[in-house]
């Protein structure tokens, strides 16, 4: 029994794989969907101020990641963007990573078609453009110009009725920044802190401990916090998909990491104690 | 024969910009054009055009539609009323708005050039009675209404130059704060070079030296990655200090030192910090640019292409200093896995506890760049660090002062000085 | 950078991002460095048949493979690949795209989920005060952000609100401190020419 008790220490990696890998997938292939429980403060900020926001706002989403964060972001990105068009707002989405071109074409076409919104007047994809910071000021003065007046699909941006309403960023109603990076600090920095435009955001789990001083200090009005987040908001807008699916496999997955540390540190004590003994 | 076409021609001509001006005439203007800077612009980018409608508002079965509005960037550059340059041409005149709406009397233009002089001009447009004025679908400054009439324009009456602001006066406090610290650093490092000052061990540098030893022993490479970021981040520009002296150090044992970039700029500084390393270390012929290569940039693929490095190549020392993302872990665990010795250091706080869960040390936060001080153990470069104490207990001072004014302004007293005091410590726009 | 956060006036920011553009054409020109390193080092390996030289044969070919993609059939709708091809899911160079590089990428992320248990496991014993407080507080924030959580212990939720709003961000912001100052530090000696071992110095 010691043994085996002592053996808890020094489990072989490769089995912890195995277990993680089979709690991951088991519940996707059942479709178990748990309760997500109470909704986080941060998550419910963020879906507030659009709710209070008067129907027409124009809305911009920044879907700055690449297909390996795709997983825990593009379910809250497709919730935002359901909850904006239900709520009669009009969007312009945009990317200032390479790969985010792709992204905004997942998230926000296949729910644009789901609920009838046309394209130049209910929503515009501007799509990417290289630069960084210098695209988020050039935005604060003009936001046709920086794009060139032209929108992802090669059409002229000035010539949707949607951008006639759109100058720069005093014609924002609130700015969303979905990122796997330090991009929500450079729209916070640049967009928020000189030109004034309200920005919430919605990052990776472990991206979300850098955002928190900022949702504190208000620069942010709100935070979706990864899968969990995603899972919140999809709930708060009716529509359980993607991230109240993954939320049970982060349960089990959350669960068994737990019960290895509980292993390990039976291992480590029964070890402790027969060296203890031995002295 | 030519001459009677010519004079014809002329004439035709003439009667046609006659019966222009008539029809312009026929039109009231607006009146009372004027044009400002736009005082709450500190860009000094925008400008303001006012105008009075005209008196009558319709005239020969024409109703007033709208405004067109023209501008005219003058010659010279002038700072208020002072030119400073008057070699600058003067440009066409060109149509910067249309509006199409009765009621507008205002307009605020964004895309003015600072420190340049400029006139405006409205024309008020006028559509038939019962017809709208609307802009063209594929261009906003075009009219869709084919049959419009167009009043003289009026002009605004003296040039405009909008200023913006050169200086941000709402955030002095930034300002002073950053002077005064630069200070505190500076004068450290003046007064480093009278006497010495002590600098306490920093485990992760101390393992270094074990490193490469054990790296030389066992006749295995050593693999360095400078961060996932820019050149443009202060956490690379570290990492490459802490490169340099550790190329140094296998340069003399002539350890294989293997550094896989991500970003091809970095790639090539670190090339040339390499290089000098070995020929600093008296051994050029032994320095090979290939160990020192570009992968990809692609995060995930430069990941992949380094763990198969590490599995491959068994490298018996890894290190990780500069700025990283969500790779950390799965950088980190591959090593560990292949069992090299590791040593990272980031200011990236989110990655921290990967690191110092699966590296033997780690360099937290600001020891990343105490480090090269560290290793050189130059007198001026250690002298920084006690710049970076002094800042620290000022900023805690700073903390516990603006904590008790804040909670006494908040909940005891209604003194002004201090909550002008917590004011003080923001940052405004 | 740091005039344009005090200048407010237009000429700051269009000359903090003239630099910039700058510094993206000058990022550009070494990309081409960059992609002379992979082939001559990719190059290198198959030519003199060292260990594993195939694995550079097919980093040589698949980087081959996307240029040609990407170039001939380009990324729009309706552009010349699409003319030739009439694949329905756009061009060959998006079908590489999410059938190729978005399965990549997510597996490379994914193998996270397996290090992170991994790596807790072998790391997290009560072996003192401290470790055990890190451990229990893992342990909580582990089971706040999970419904089992909620149902385990009702204000789990709460409490790792909690831990992450306070004891987080003042952990964060001390560390940040430090970063602050030791960047600015950095940059000083950087630009005052103390340090210029960066500089091959």
């Amino acid at each position: 029994m010691g043994e085996l008790l002592r053996k808890l220490e020094s489990i072989d990696r490769r089995w912890i794989y195995l277990v993680i890998f089979a709690a991951v997938v088991i519940p996707f292939l059942m479709n178990l969907k748990l309760p997500v429980g109470k909704h986080s403060p941060s998550t419910t900020a963020v879906h507030d101020y659009i709710e209070q926001l008067p129907p027409g706002s124009v809305i911009q989403m920044s879907f700055d990641y690449s297909p390996a964060s795709m997983p825990e972001l593009e379910p809250m990105a497709k919730a935002v963007v359901r909850h904006a068009f239900e709520e009669n707002h009009r969007i312009l989405a945009m990317t200032l990573h390479p790969q985010g071109a792709l992204m905004i074409r997942r998230a926000l076409d296949e729910v644009a078609t789901d609920l009838n919104k046309e394209y130049g007047v209910d929503y515009v994809d501007v799509g990417f453009k290289p630069g960084g910071v210098a695209v988020i000021l050039g935005m604060g003065r003009d936001i046709i110009r920086v794009f060139e007046d032209m929108d992802a699909r090669g059409e002229k941006l000035s010539a949707m009725p949607m951008m006639r309403d759109v100058a720069d960023y005093d014609d924002i109603a609130l700015m969303i920044d979905f990122a796997a990076n330090s991009l929500p600090l450079a729209w916070i920095g640049y967009a928020h802190e000189r030109y004034g435009l309200q920005i919430a955001a919605g990052v990776t789990a472990v991206m979300a401990t850098d955002l928190y001083p900022y949702w504190k200090s208000e620069q942010l009005v709100g935070l979706i916090n990864g899968l969990k987040g995603a899972a919140e908001y999809e709930e708060l807008v009716g529509a359980p998909g993607f991230g109240v699916l993954g939320m049970s496999s982060q349960s089990i997955a959350h669960l068994l990491i737990i019960l290895f540390i509980i292993m390990g540190n039976i291992g480590y004590f029964v070890t402790r104690r027969a060296s203890q003994n031995r002295t | 024969m030519m001459r009677p076409v010519m004079t014809g021609f002329v004439a035709l001509l003439l009667s046609a910009l006659c019966c222009l001006t008539a029809a312009q005439g026929r039109f009231p203007a607006p009146t009372e054009v004027r044009m400002a800077d736009d005082g709450e612009d500190d860009e000094g980018s925008k400008a303001i055009v006012t105008w009075q409608a005209p008196s009558v508002a319709e005239i020969d079965g024409y109703m007033l539609g709208g405004y067109e509005v023209h501008l005219q960037q003058l010659g010279g550059l002038y700072l208020g009323r002072m030119a400073f340059s008057t070699t600058r041409p003067a440009k066409e005149w060109e149509l910067v708005a249309l509006l199409p709406d009765v009621e507008a009397t205002e307009i605020q233009l964004g895309d003015v050039v600072p420190w340049r002089r400029y006139l405006a001009r409205v024309t008020a447009v006028y559509a038939p009675a019962g017809e709208a004025l609307q802009a063209s679908e594929d261009d906003p400054l075009k009219l869709a209404n084919r049959d419009v009439g167009r009043s003289a324009a009026a002009m605004s009456a003296a040039p405009v130059s909008p200023a913006g602001k050169t200086y941000n006066r709402k955030r002095t406090n930034v300002l002073v704060w950053v002077l005064g610290y630069s200070a505190i650093v500076l004068l450290t490092i003046y007064l480093a070079r009278r006497r010495e000052i002590y600098i306490r061990p920093i485990a992760g540098l101390e393992a270094v030296n074990d490193a490469i030893g054990r790296a030389t022993e066992m006749g295995r490479p050593i693999l360095y990655i400078a961060g996932l970021s820019g050149i443009g981040d202060i956490a690379t520009i570290a990492a490459m200090l802490i490169l340099g002296h550790l190329a140094k150090r296998t340069a003399a044992y002539e350890t294989p030192l293997l550094v896989p970039c991500q970003d091809p700029i970095v790639m090539t500084v670190q090339r040339e910090i390499v290089r000098e390393a070995y020929l600093e270390a008296g051994k050029p012929q032994n320095y090979e640019p290939e160990n020192i290569f570009f992968v990809t940039d692609s995060q995930f693929g430069y990941v992949a292409a380094v763990d198969g490095i590490m599995m491959r190549e068994k490298p018996a020392a890894n290190f990780y200093m500069g700025y990283f993302y969500a790779e950390a872990l799965i950088l980190a665990e591959t090593g560990s896995a292949s069992g090299a010795i590791q040593i990272a250091g980031t200011d990236a706080d989110t990655q921290l506890p990967f690191f110092i869960t699966a590296c033997d040390y780690t360099l937290m936060g600001e020891e990343l760049y105490a480090a090269s001080a560290y290793l050189s153990r130059n007198p001026l470069l250690v002298a920084q660090l006690k710049g970076q104490d002094i800042g620290k207990i000022v900023i805690i001072a700073m903390l516990l002062l603006g904590a008790a004014a804040a909670t006494l302004g908040a909940h005891y007293v209604d003194w002004e000085f201090v909550k002008s005091f917590v004011e003080w410590f923001e940052v405004q726009r | 950078m740091i005039v344009q956060f005090f200048v407010p006036h237009a000429v700051g920011t269009q000359g903090y991002e003239l630099l910039l553009q700058w510094a993206r054409i000058v990022g550009a020109f070494a990309l081409v460095l960059g992609i002379g390193s992979l082939f001559r080092t990719h190059w290198d390996k198959i030519r003199r048949r060292r260990p594993q030289y195939g694995y550079s044969a097919v980093t040589l070919l698949s980087f081959g493979l996307m240029v040609w993609a990407g170039i001939v059939y380009g990324t729009g709708e309706g552009g010349l690949g699409q003319r030739l091809t009439e694949m329905q899911n756009g061009t060959a160079f998006e079908w590489l795209f999410d059938n190729v590089q978005v399965p990549l990428d997510a597996t490379m992320f994914s193998l996270l989920a397996f290090f992170i248990a991994s790596a807790a496991y072998r790391t997290f014993r009560a072996r003192n005060v401290e470790a055990t407080l890190l451990l229990v507080t893992a342990v909580i924030v582990m089971l706040g952000r999970v419904p089992i959580g909620e149902m385990i212990y009702e204000k789990m939720p709460e409490v790792y609100e909690w831990i992450m709003q306070y004891p987080a961000v003042a952990g964060k912001r001390g560390i940040l401190f430090g970063v602050a100052l030791g960047s600015i530090a950095t940059s000083l000696r950087i630009i005052l020419g103390i340090e210029r071992s960066h500089l091959g110095g």
